[in-house]
């Protein structure tokens, strides 16, 4: 045996030792992920009824620019929360059904949506990314499909959508199934409510931000479609206007990077700085005139999703050390709890606070003392307390997370 | 990085994790810590620039190599490396290759960090030594002469493969 083999050998039988670290994408992902279901809130719905009404009544009162709000419905204002969950405000879950069927809520947070996301082709190289919005209504008890392309819920159950990508205005939907309509300057394909429910922000594109190249036979490279934003409309709900401002970025390969977000406060709004070298890039702050502005004092930025508790308590940050991957930090002591295994389970990621001492989490099946059985894309929310040490499931388990049909969830404040 | 190429990421690195953790994890000289944080330093590069790679997984290897190096440059992971089994194990009990094989992981543990690139390079990733030698951006004399310097080297930190074993090209080196 020559000394190559002997090398070539050892070297194989030695590498079969190494071990897979759990969370290897969400790591790399980590910090352009941060906003991301917040980011990529093309979110909400609507019921079958409102579904109904929804694509009749608005073709028949367009309201002209400038306009105020237009009242729908046998004359009903639309201004009432769309979803209003009755009854006591406690705990409901679905454990056994992905996505569920039955109210997914806590006792201060509700999942009044989801969207499930598959690829459109549109030509031999061209897909559209293209989300179905589920909305839950509480007279059928159930979550229901609607057709709408946009969505996003505001505290409370209000909830506004986008009829198409590069759309010409936007609607509120009423309890009854009535929409008012606010039109825009300029079409938009990006939403979101501020904090405070009382404003919209919605995003324009030079085109389509969902249109992607589609991958090759091998999958190992596609055309890069790049998006360009144009500018931004603020909303103001309750007088109905709407007011476009230029503020162009984009053109490179760097996709929905180029979104706006409202800030903690929402007397702002930010975007990434992609041109930065540094990583992550910073965040560039701008008033609602689209004029830049100075960052407000310690943005929260904690890493997970969920950010701030609602009293600012505690934030969710990455675990300092191997034992977890998300962990809750008292913002007034500094103490740091990770959210360790818990009822057979393994947490990855803190997506939303329940008031300020239940998180709910993705988590998978607990495979030993850390990581995932079959794969960390096999996972459910789950309901945790913030000392980590009880937990609730919320839902049965999504199959694979990165494969067309599976969902994401919408979560606001009930 | 939008929704799309995110789980294009994401499969990505569902498939190609073990391979790539295998790679790390000789690269780093048996060291699982040591080989996680190279593999996620280099999945971060590549995240980074995900919109131009052509070639993903050529991308991660070769960001791997060199940071690999570039570390060892730096003195940033010069630190000694276990292998699991206890010496009194390997050198007096179980068969004679079981013996040299655990002598050898030993060895090769302790072998400079660019000595173990190319060896890993050479005898685990089959490459011939003119892609040795693109991977690591010198020539392919240099690949060379470092194969035969870290085989010479391995014979030395285990004297167990100074015979019968014999280094190919050594009467040409």
């Amino acid at each position: 045996m020559k000394i190559d083999d002997v090398v070539k050998d050892t070297l194989g039988r030695w590498a079969e030792e190494a071990t897979v670290p759990q969370g290897l994408a969400d790591r790399a992902l980590r910090r352009r992920r941060r906003s991301r279901v917040r980011a990529f809130a093309v979110m909400a719905g609507a019921t079958a009824t409102v579904v109904a009404t929804a694509l009749t009544v608005p073709a028949l009162v367009q309201p002209s620019g400038g306009e105020a709000g237009v009242i729908l419905a046998e004359g009903k204002p639309a201004d009432d929360p769309a979803i209003s969950l009755t009854g006591p405000p406690e705990v409901s879950a679905d454990p056994d059904a992905t996505p569920p069927t039955k109210l997914v809520a806590t006792e201060k947070t509700a999942m009044y949506a989801y969207y499930t996301w598959d690829n459109e082709k549109i030509s031999d190289t061209r897909q559209i990314l293209k989300q179905t919005w589920y909305l839950y209504n509480p007279d059928s008890a159930t979550y229901e499909k609607t057709p709408w392309a946009a969505v996003d819920v505001a505290a409370g159950g209000h909830v506004a959508v986008l009829e198409e990508a590069q759309a010409r205005r936007v609607g509120l939907l009423g309890p009854e199934g009535q929409v008012r309509w606010i039109d825009l300057e300029q079409p938009a394909s990006q939403l979101k409510w501020s904090p405070d429910g009382r404003k919209l922000l919605l995003v324009s594109y030079a085109a389509n931000p969902n249109e992607q190249g589609v991958f090759d036979e091998d999958g190992s490279s596609r055309e890069i479609v790049p998006v360009t934003r144009t500018g931004f409309s603020v909303v103001d709900v309750a007088a109905g206007q709407a007011f476009f401002r230029p503020l162009p970025a984009g053109g490179d390969a760097w996709g929905r990077s180029v979104d706006l977000h409202w800030s903690d406060d929402g007397t702002l709004i930010w975007d990434w700085d992609t041109g930065s070298e540094s990583s992550p890039p910073p965040r560039r702050f701008y008033d609602l005139e689209g004029r830049p502005h100075a960052a407000p004092p310690d943005p929260a930025d904690t890493g997970q999703e969920a950010g701030l508790s609602p009293t600012g308590r505690f934030s969710a940050i990455h675990s300092p050390d191997r034992s977890a991957i998300a962990a809750v930090r008292d913002t007034s002591s500094g103490a740091i709890t990770p959210l360790k295994p818990v009822a057979g389970h393994w947490i990855e990621q803190a997506i939303a606070w329940s008031g300020d001492d239940h998180l709910i989490t993705w988590a998978c099946e607990l495979k030993g003392s850390a990581g995932c059985e079959v794969s960390e894309f096999r996972n459910r929310l789950l309901l945790v307390s913030v000392d980590g040490r009880q937990a609730v499931p919320l839902t049965g388990f999504r199959q694979n997370s990165q494969k067309p049909g599976s969902w994401e969830p919408l979560f606001a404040r009930r | 990085m939008d929704a799309a190429e995110e789980r294009r990421f994401r499969d990505f690195v569902s498939a190609r994790s073990p391979a790539l953790m295998r790679l790390a994890f000789l690269l780093a000289g048996g060291d699982q810590h040591a080989a996680e944080d190279l593999l996620q330093t280099a999945l971060a590069k590549t995240v980074a620039r995900w919109h131009a790679v052509d070639a993903p997984e050529a991308y991660v290897r070769q960001v791997m190599y060199r940071q690999q190096i570039s570390w060892w440059r730096r003195g940033a992971f010069r630190r000694e490396t276990t292998v699991a089994e206890p010496p009194e194990w390997a050198v007096q009990d179980a068969t004679h290759a079981v013996e040299v094989g655990i002598v050898v992981r030993r060895a090769l543990a302790k072998l400079a960090p660019r000595q173990r690139a190319v060896l890993v390079l050479r005898y685990f990733e089959d490459l011939p030594e003119a892609e040795v030698a693109a991977v690591l951006g010198c020539s392919v004399g240099t690949v060379r002469s470092t194969t035969h310097r870290s085989l010479a080297r391995l014979r030395v930190l285990a004297p167990e493969l100074a015979e019968p074993y014999k280094i190919i090209g050594e009467a040409m080196a």
